[in-house]
C-alpha cells in the first residue's frame, strides 16, 4: 500500500533528472578544481622536469618538455660541488637570523602587550594610539636612516647579522603586540589575581600563568617569522656583501647560480637545470614545515591577514 | 584636592604611591617598547623628513639643505618617477584583480560539498608557502622565451612563436602580474572563511523564491561576504603597491629590461642604497610614497561605504 503511494507521489523521471543535474554539477566542480590545481601544479612539475635536464639541453633551445637525457643526479653533484654554494651554511645563517628575530619579538612584544593589556592608564592609551599611528609608515621611510645609522656605526652582516634582528629586541612589532594584547585581554583577570594571592608578583604572574597560556599566539609568530625571514631578500641584499659567499642566506643562493655564467654581457646563459635543483633544495624546509604544521600555518596567515 | 585625603598622602611617600599605580607597571612592561618606538619609528621618520630637504649621500659627510628642490626634480624631471608609479599601480591593480577573481572562484568551489575538498584546499594554498625568490626562479624558467614550457607548448601545439615574456619590454610587467597571481592562497582562505559564515537560511529563502544558483550568488553570497571582499581588496592593492620582491627579483635594481619592471619601492631602494646612495633624494621619494599609500588606504575606506553591506 505504502509502496504504491510512493510511486504516485514521486514519479521516476524527475528524480533521475535531479540526480543527473547533481552529477553534472559535481563533475563541473571537480573539473574546475582540477583545472585550478593544474595552474598551481604546472610550475612545480616543470621545476622538477628542468632539474633533470643536462646543461646541453638548457643551452640549446630544444622546444621539448621532457629531458632527452636524465641528468638529475649529475646536476645535484654539480650544484653541491660549486665552490660558492654552501647550502648548510646558508641555512644555518638564515636559521640564526630567524631565531634571533623570533626570540626577540616574542619576548619583548609579549611583555609590552601585557603592559598594554593590564595597566590601563592615560599614558597607556596615548602610547597605544601613537603605536597605531605608525602602522601605516612604509618600511622604505624607516629603512633609510636605519641603514645610515648602521653605516655610521660600521655595523654590517659580519657582526652576527645584527642589523637584521636588532629591532626585534625592542618590542616594536606592532602587529605582534596587537595579537598578544588581544589574547591577554581574553584571559580572565581572576587568573592573575589568584596567582598574586599565591604570592606571585606581576612579572611572575606573567611568566608562570599568562605566557604558558599563550602558546597559540607564540606559534603564530614563529610561523610568520619563519616564512618572513626565509623569504626576505631586502635585508640580505642590504647587509650581506655581494661577494661574501659564506655569509649568504638561503634567499640569496638561487642568485649564485642564475649569474653563474654571467661574464658581464647582457645576454648570458642561465643554467636553469642547476637553478631548479637549488630552488628545490631551498623550498624543501618550508614545505616540510608546512606539512608538519598545516593547520597552524593556515590559521596564522588567515588570522594575520584579517588583522591586516 | 579633597581635604580628607591629605593625611593619608603624607603618610605614603610619593614613591610608594607611584610604585603601586598602573602607570608604574605600564612603564615597567612597556618602557623598552617606548624607547624602541622612539629609536626605530620616530627618529627614522623625522630623519627621512629632514633628509628629504637635503642632498645627503651615504659616504659623504658634507651636505646642503636644498629646500624643496628634491621634490621639484622628482615631479619635473625624473623620468623614472612617473614610470615607476604607473608600473607599481598597474601591477597592484592587475595582480589584485586577477588574484581576487581566482581566489573567489576557488573559494566558491571549495565551499561546495564535494569529496576531497581538503586535498584541493592544501594544493591551492601551497604556492603561498613557496618563497618569493624560489617562485621567481621557477617562473623565469617557465617563461623562458627559448626553452620554457610555455613557449614550447605554444610552438608545438599551435605553431606560435611565443612572446619574450620577462625578456621583452612589452610583456615583462604583464608576466610579473601572472607570476604574482600564483599565490592567491591567503585571499582564497579568507573568502572561504567568509563563505562558511553565510547563514544557510538565506540560501533557503532564495530557494523558496525559486532562485537559481546565480541568484543565490548575486543576492546572498556577494552581499554577505562584502566586508571580506573589501578587506581583500585593501590587502591586495596595498600589498601590490608595496611589492618590492617581485620587481627586484625579476628586474634587479633597474627594472630590466629597460626599466619596464621598475616598481616604486625598488626605485627608492636603488636610489638610496646603490651607486651614489642618494639618501636625501630617496627620502623625498619615500615620503611621496607614504602619501600615495595613505591616499589609497583612505580612499578605499571611503569607497567601502558604497559597496560594503553593514553588519548589524
Amino acid at each position: 500500500m505504502y509502496e504504491a503511494r510512493k510511486t504516485i507521489v514521486q514519479p521516476k523521471n524527475p528524480t533521475r533528472k535531479i540526480k543527473r543535474g547533481k552529477i553534472l554539477w559535481k563533475s563541473y566542480i571537480y573539473f574546475s578544481l582540477i583545472l585550478l590545481s593544474a595552474l598551481v601544479i604546472v610550475p612545480f612539475f616543470y621545476l622538477i622536469v628542468t632539474s633533470m635536464k643536462p646543461l646541453e639541453e638548457i643551452a640549446t633551445p630544444t622546444m621539448q618538455i621532457f629531458p632527452r637525457k636524465f641528468a638529475f643526479i649529475e646536476n645535484v653533484k654539480v650544484v653541491f660541488n660549486t665552490k660558492n654554494y654552501n647550502y648548510l651554511r646558508a641555512f644555518g645563517n638564515t636559521m640564526f637570523v630567524f631565531l634571533m628575530k623570533t626570540a626577540g619579538v616574542i619576548i619583548t612584544c609579549s611583555v609590552a602587550a601585557y603592559g598594554f593589556a593590564r595597566f590601563k592608564c592615560k599614558l597607556n592609551s596615548i602610547v597605544f594610539m601613537a603605536f597605531i599611528a605608525v602602522l601605516f609608515l612604509p618600511g622604505e621611510i624607516l629603512n633609510i636612516p636605519f641603514f645610515e645609522m648602521m653605516v655610521t656605526l660600521n655595523i654590517r652582516y659580519d657582526s652576527a647579522y645584527l642589523p637584521m634582528w636588532l629591532g626585534a629586541w625592542f618590542g616594536i612589532d606592532i602587529t605582534t603586540i596587537f595579537l598578544f594584547k588581544q589574547f591577554f585581554e581574553s584571559i580572565p583577570s581572576e587568573l592573575i589575581n589568584a596567582a598574586k594571592i599565591d604570592g606571585c608578583n606581576e612579572l611572575q604572574a606573567f611568566l608562570r600563568v599568562i605566557l604558558p597560556l599563550s602558546k597559540p599566539v607564540i606559534a603564530t609568530n614563529v610561523i610568520l617569522y619563519f616564512v618572513g625571514t626565509y623569504n626576505d631578500i631586502y635585508g640580505p641584499t642590504l647587509y650581506v656583501r655581494a661577494n661574501d659567499y659564506p655569509g649568504k642566506l638561503v634567499s640569496q643562493t638561487v642568485g649564485i647560480f642564475e649569474g653563474m655564467f654571467n661574464a658581464g654581457s647582457r645576454d648570458y646563459l642561465v643554467p636553469y637545470n642547476y637553478v631548479s635543483v637549488v630552488t628545490l633544495v631551498s623550498i624543501l624546509p618550508t614545505l616540510v614545515f608546512f606539512a608538519s604544521a598545516q593547520n597552524a600555518f593556515v590559521e596564522s596567515f588567515v588570522g594575520s591577514g584579517l588583522k591586516g | 584636592m579633597d581635604k580628607k585625603n591629605i593625611p593619608v598622602l603624607k603618610e605614603k611617600s610619593f614613591w610608594s604611591r607611584f610604585r603601586h599605580s598602573p602607570l608604574f607597571g605600564f612603564l615597567c612592561f612597556c618602557g623598552l617598547s617606548i624607547v624602541g618606538y622612539l629609536v626605530f619609528y620616530v627618529y627614522p621618520a623625522a630623519r627621512t623628513l629632514f633628509l628629504s630637504f637635503t642632498n645627503k649621500r651615504i659616504g659623504i659627510d658634507e651636505y646642503e639643505i636644498v629646500g624643496f628642490r628634491n621634490f621639484l626634480t622628482i615631479f619635473k624631471y625624473e623620468v623614472n618617477f612617473g614610470r615607476a608609479i604607473k608600473q607599481s599601480f598597474v601591477y597592484a591593480v592587475g595582480s589584485g584583480a586577477i588574484t581576487l577573481v581566482l581566489a573567489l572562484i576557488a573559494a566558491l568551489l571549495l565551499n561546495s560539498n564535494v569529496r576531497g575538498v581538503g586535498f584541493f584546499r592544501v594544493v591551492l594554498f601551497l604556492p603561498f608557502v613557496i618563497p618569493a625568490f624560489a617562485a621567481a626562479a621557477m617562473f623565469k624558467g617557465l617563461f623562458d622565451p627559448n626553452n620554457g614550457i610555455i613557449n614550447t607548448v605554444l610552438y608545438n601545439l599551435f605553431g606560435i612563436q611565443g612572446p619574450g615574456w620577462f625578456k621583452s619590454e612589452k610583456t615583462a610587467l604583464f608576466t610579473m602580474i601572472l607570476m604574482s597571481v600564483w599565490g592567491f592562497g591567503v585571499q582564497m582562505l579568507i573568502f572561504l572563511a567568509a563563505l562558511q559564515n553565510v547563514p544557510s537560511e538565506l540560501y533557503e529563502a532564495v530557494e523558496l523564491d525559486g532562485g537559481g544558483k546565480f541568484r543565490k550568488f548575486l543576492h546572498v553570497t556577494l552581499p554577505s561576504i562584502s566586508p571580506m571582499l573589501f578587506l581583500n581588496v585593501i590587502l591586495v592593492t596595498i600589498n601590490g603597491m608595496k611589492s618590492f620582491n617581485a620587481g627586484f627579483l625579476i628586474g634587479g635594481n633597474t627594472g630590466d629590461p629597460n626599466y619596464s619592471t621598475l616598481l616604486y619601492p625598488v626605485m627608492i631602494y636603488s636610489t638610496a642604497f646603490t651607486d651614489k646612495m642618494r639618501i636625501g633624494y630617496a627620502s623625498a621619494l619615500a615620503w611621496i610614497y607614504f602619501i600615495i599609500l595613505l591616499v589609497l588606504t583612505v580612499g578605499q575606506f571611503v569607497l567601502s561605504k558604497f559597496y560594503v553591506k553593514k553588519e548589524d
